[in-house]
């Protein structure tokens, strides 16, 4: 509320309460046309004192969120006439009320409110209530209303019992997934990506934000797989926040997939991508629509792309180049189109450009003599990138599927994918012309798709060995590979 | 790749290579534990499956070459040797 006058916000309230309770009351809120303002006129009171209420106090009572799932689920208890007790997060000192199940993150208060059907026992002296009202009337519908599984309709209304007053609290119910599907409509529908499943390897800034945006488009299947844990340095860039640090990851990001999805299936896997965790990891891709990798080394996105090869499934890879003045994505499609080992090979300084975002990084290519130092880049840099690989993630998913985003298909044909954010000093982009200043030569900000083909001797995923004995003359069938005694 | 005779092996200062550790001047990774000198070729976040194992033995041979210049000289071996570059 506006006004600090104790009483003035006491007769306020007590005529919305009034109102609210449609029951009538000493004090009733009237519009005086004459002063274009609300006033509040008391009972037996000749003079109309006017309030000076604007929309902040219109906006007084709390509001409490209620999913209609739960309601369904209770109801035999509801209609038997037994109050419920569901625990819900209080917010902003009581200014909202969420239901603790519907994510799976509780705020830092919480409290029991009773749910019960209006009756005698709802004038009891327990602090929080919501109340179901018959309500038959044809004006029944709206957030506050809902329809029993036995077709009765009932108004719900909160209400919080405090400091000997009671404050009425506005009650949403909400049907938690048609609300989410009702912005991708039209683009995706509702259920398009529900039998999808992807594996992250990797959930650093950019692999995090690929998840979470996934998750947003209606993904339900994820696999986390990373070791680390959220450090300070991380907040910066990562879409964990600082009230997490320490915690692994994949958790950070479980948490983050079902904020925004609830009923995603997430698994995470703290665990390094590694020789040692070879079945492992291959048992993780098996049956996968698709790989997801960002890990921050070529070892782990090397073996990613063999068992991704071995088990056919897609991969896309993305990655940062130094200080992430620009970076790259790669599709794979395995013996379709060029894999990881074939773009070293055919591209192996663009595969060598790497951010240093860590000490770890650093001290991988270091030397005692010849310290590297950590040079990450923005996450503001980092995230065009990602934005992208989700993007390419999403078609791939999709593949098979008619929607509306078919029409990119033409624009997502190439393999690999360049974008850079600046004319970085001591690369070949350093000249580059002004964004404003060129149309069709290379430019920051925007994506370049690059053909390039599949390497046909590829180590990964082509005929190695035959190219190399075709090569020297060398007939495999006659070569006898002495086995173990 | 690493050097088992002699052990230890030593620099033109007669200090042992191995306590150099990962070291761009004399281009060498990390000593076996027994003090073996290890020559640097493709550090782990370079290599790849399509570098073939003649090009690893390739750089000891040119290894010990530049080790030789060294001792006559007693410049850093990184004087006659690059980085291994990139490769397909």
């Amino acid at each position: 509320m506006t006004t600090n006058d104790p009483q003035q916000q006491q007769m306020i309230r007590d005529a919305m309460k009034s109102i609210a309770e449609r029951k009538p009351g000493r004090t009733k809120l009237v519009y005086d046309k004459t002063k274009r303002t609300i006033v509040a006129v008391a009972e037996g009171s000749q003079v109309p004192r006017a309030l000076n209420i604007t929309a902040d106090d219109a906006d007084m009572f709390g509001a409490i969120t209620l999913s209609g799932t739960w309601l369904r689920e209770a109801w035999p208890s509801l209609a038997a006439g037994s109050d419920v007790a569901v625990r819900f997060t209080l917010w902003d000192k009581g200014d909202a009320y969420t239901l603790c199940d519907l994510g799976p993150q509780v705020g830092p208060i919480t409290a029991e409110v009773a749910v019960g059907l209006e009756g005698p026992g709802d004038s009891d002296d327990t602090r929080l209530r919501i109340i179901l009202s018959k309500d038959s009337s044809a004006a029944a519908h709206g957030p506050c209303t809902f329809v029993a599984p036995d077709g009765s309709t009932f108004t719900l209304k909160g209400y919080d019992h405090h400091d000997g007053r009671v404050v009425p609290l506005d009650v949403a119910i909400v049907e938690v997934q048609p609300a989410l599907s009702e912005r991708r409509a039209g683009l995706l529908e509702n259920t398009v990506l529900d039998d999808r499943s992807i594996v992250c390897f990797g959930l650093g800034t950019g692999g995090a934000y690929a998840a979470i945006e996934l998750a947003k488009c209606g993904v339900r299947r994820f696999t986390l797989v990373d070791p680390d844990r959220l450090s300070v340095g991380n907040v910066s860039r990562h879409p964990g926040g600082i009230s997490q640090v320490g915690r692994y990851k994949v958790n950070v990001v479980r948490d983050a997939i079902l904020e925004k999805n609830p009923d995603a299936q997430v698994f995470v896997y703290p665990i390094a991508v590694s020789p040692e965790k070879l079945e492992d990891i291959r048992s993780l891709i098996r049956g996968a629509n698709l790989v997801i990798c960002g890990t921050d080394n070529r070892p782990s996105k090397l073996l990613i792309n063999q068992l991704c090869i071995e088990e056919n499934v897609a991969a896309v890879y993305g990655g940062a180049f130094r200080r992430a003045y620009g970076g790259q994505v790669l599709r794979v499609r395995p013996r379709v189109s060029p894999c990881q080992q074939c773009f070293i090979s055919a591209m192996p300084d663009e595969a060598a450009d790497v951010e240093i975002s860590s000490p770890t990084e650093a001290d991988a290519v270091a030397y005692s003599d010849r310290p590297v130092a950590v040079e990450p880049g923005l996450s503001l840099d980092v995230l065009p990138i990602a934005n992208f690989l989700t993007k390419l993630a999403l078609m791939e998913l999709l593949e098979g599927k008619p929607t509306s985003l078919d029409i990119l298909r033409r624009d997502f044909s190439a393999p690999w994918y360049l974008w850079l954010n600046r004319p970085e000093p001591g690369t070949q982009y350093a000249g580059m012309p002004p964004l404003s200043d060129s149309i069709d030569e290379m430019t920051i900000n925007r994506w370049y798709g690059v053909e390039f083909e599949r390497d046909t001797a590829c180590p990964a995923c082509g005929d190695f060995l035959g190219t190399m004995a075709a090569a020297h003359g060398i007939d495999l069938d006659a070569v006898v590979i002495p086995s173990k005694a | 790749m690493y050097i088992t005779e002699p052990n230890p092996l030593l620099m033109a200062d007669r200090a042992p290579i191995n306590t150099l550790g990962i070291s761009h001047r004399m281009h060498t990774l990390a000593p076996h534990d027994c003090g073996w000198v290890q020559i640097c070729h493709w550090r782990e976040n370079r290599w790849h499956a399509g570098i073939y194992l003649h090009q690893v033995l390739l750089k000891g041979l040119i290894w010990i070459e530049a080790y030789e210049q060294h001792i006559a000289t007693g410049r850093d071996l990184a004087d006659f040797v690059r980085t291994m570059a990139e490769t397909a």
